[in-house]
């Protein structure tokens, strides 16, 4: 199998939804997080596209949405304009959805990627083309039952940025780091919560597969219903299986969309819609365009925080690759780097191990600073970190009377010890330790016991 | 646009985007309907727009946003579900969208 898959390549494209998150939504003041709400209790006439009722733009959706754009890399379109796209759906009760087609908000972008290994050590990296961001309102939501439709409308008029990316990414590996960097950053820019599960973040992808060597692109399968990172790597993975599994048995491979079903951990198909969609897209006449001058753009530029940009200065401070993706996972990255930014001379490392008890930068400094004064072992800083005491520190000659209590208490391990079992020291010294209250400094007791023990 | 009847492809065409299902006679009659709308508004082809900019919008407006703020809307679930046509359990209900059992 493995030979046959080193003649095929895979080349994924993602399309992804951001639900922004602002108070209110896109073109009303209807409150736009849904989340808890009951059916249809966040709506007004506006957003259920009632006759006569006029959109007003959400000017922070438009920030958010350029600032995005801009940390993706994108030339920044000079006008913002909307357009109606046109369909008939029940859950689109204006029959049109406003979305900028001709003129996105950002385009030609690209995001540099570099993500861990699953050796946890190396880093890879690689590049992903951005073809456009536009920002769009949301449809409703429609609920199936067996003799009808249901509609609620809450999310209708909620501000999406939908994301578009060239077909840069070559597996399954890949589109997830991709997924988890763009998670990352609309994260750290605080436009979206970004939460998979909840639907704030959405992505379909573009799969073919093509023999290497081929210059053109396999046909292209739309994959849907992707509701996790896990699920987006499992449907990856199994789709790119199987066209390299057709096109081995010399079958042809059709255009179309299928859907991701966890219960059979498989893609299926998808009825494919009849004939090919038209959507008529026309200026909104309703929404005035928006123009972006070069001194707010400048603006929003040098405003920007990236994660890459953290990740490199959390690196440069000393810290492996390996931690500072474990911090950022562990949203701890902006307290790292303010520690070390604040306090010179710490060593990042240890910074790093103890930052997980810790969201507030005064009281990690303070912490590092006894643990530091005082020469905390590990055992007595966590001693210290549990009762705010700092534990007695032994002196040589108690310390060199506690271990020999601890000698006496165990002989068959000091019996192990002189018969060539070195390890048990281990132990030995964990007693002491523990006998001392976690004020013993570990090196010093290593250093008696050997004294006493040879 | 030229002026003349509209052909049955594009009636079928569009009332298939707007998910109206037409009979053959119902066909006919729209085409001659249609046409005679189009035809009307043909008639601004009449005007010397040679000295006019093209645009979208005729109010000259922009830069017109609103603060992102949650304003309260003045009318509430029970009078919006009043207005479908029917609803169930706090849901606005439509035929089945679905042909199949989901």
């Amino acid at each position: 199998m493995n030979k046959t898959i080193d003649k095929y390549e895979a080349t994924i494209g993602l399309e992804i939804h951001v639900q922004l998150g602002t108070k209110s939504k896109m073109f009303c003041r209807c409150d736009n997080n849904s989340d808890t709400a009951k059916p249809n209790t966040n709506v007004c006439p506006v957003c259920m596209g009632y006759p006569g009722t006029l959109p007003v733009i959400n000017g922070q959706t438009i920030d958010w949405g350029i600032k995005t754009a801009l940390a993706l890399g994108c030339s920044i379109n000079p006008m913002q304009r909307f357009d109606r796209k046109n369909y008939f759906y029940p859950d689109l009760p204006k029959g049109y959805q406003i979305s900028q087609f001709f003129y996105p908000v950002g385009e030609k972008g690209n995001l540099v990627v570099d993500y861990l290994g699953t050796d946890r050590k190396t880093k890879h990296e690689f590049t992903v083309g951005i073809t456009r961001l536009h920002l769009e309102e949301d449809a409703g939501k429609l609920v199936h039952t067996s003799d009808a439709t249901l509609v609620d409308l809450n999310r209708c008029g909620t501000p999406l940025a939908e994301i578009v990316t060239e077909p840069d990414i070559k597996s399954p590996e890949e589109a997830r780091a991709f997924m988890q960097e763009l998670q990352c950053l609309v994260r750290l820019l605080g436009v979206s919560s970004a939460d998979m599960e909840k639907g704030h973040l959405r992505v379909d992808a573009n799969v073919s597969v093509r023999p290497i060597g081929q210059p053109t692109l396999g046909a292209k399968v739309e994959v849907k219903n992707m509701n996790s990172f896990k699920f987006m790597e499992q449907a990856l993975k199994f789709e790119i299986v199987r066209q390299t599994e057709m096109l081995e048995r010399g079958e042809k491979i059709e255009q179309e969309t299928r859907g991701w079903d966890e219960k059979t951990n498989s893609t299926v198909s998808q009825r494919s819609k009849e004939g090919s969609v038209d959507y008529r897209y026309f200026p909104e006449p309703d929404l005035p365009p928006i123009t972006i001058n070069d001194e707010q753009i400048e603006k929003w530029n040098r405003s920007l925080i990236l994660p890459s940009v953290l990740r490199e200065r959390a690196e440069q401070k000393g810290l492996a690759y390996d931690r500072v993706v474990e911090l950022q996972d562990k949203d701890k990255l902006v307290l790292f780097l303010g520690v070390l930014h604040s306090r010179g001379g710490l060593n990042p490392t240890q910074v790093a191990n103890w930052i997980e008890k810790f969201n507030d930068e005064e009281k990690l400094i303070e912490f590092m600073d006894v643990v530091g004064k005082h020469n905390l072992s590990t055992t007595a800083a966590k001693k210290y970190l549990e009762t705010g005491k700092i534990p007695e520190t032994m002196d040589d000659a108690v310390l060199r009377e506690m271990v020999g209590q601890v000698l006496d208490e165990n002989p068959e391990v000091v019996a192990k010890f002189k018969a060539g079992d070195v390890k048990v020291s281990a132990y030995l010294m964990g007693q002491v330790i523990k006998k001392s209250g976690g004020g013993a400094e570990p090196a010093l007791v290593q250093q008696i016991l050997i004294d006493l023990l040879t | 646009m030229k002026t003349g009847k509209l052909p049955k492809e594009q009636v079928d065409w569009v009332a298939k985007l707007a998910h109206i299902g037409l009979t053959g006679s119902e066909t006919s009659k729209y085409a001659e309907e249609l046409s005679a709308v189009l035809g009307y508004v043909d008639e601004l082809q009449k005007v010397d727009t040679s000295t006019v900019d093209e645009t979208m919008q005729i109010t000259d407006l922009k830069n017109v946003t609103a603060v992102d703020a949650i304003g309260k809307c003045e009318i509430v679930r029970e009078e919006f579900l009043q207005r479908a046509p029917t609803s169930e359990k706090g849901y606005i209900k439509v035929k089945k969208v679905f042909d199949r059992k989901v």
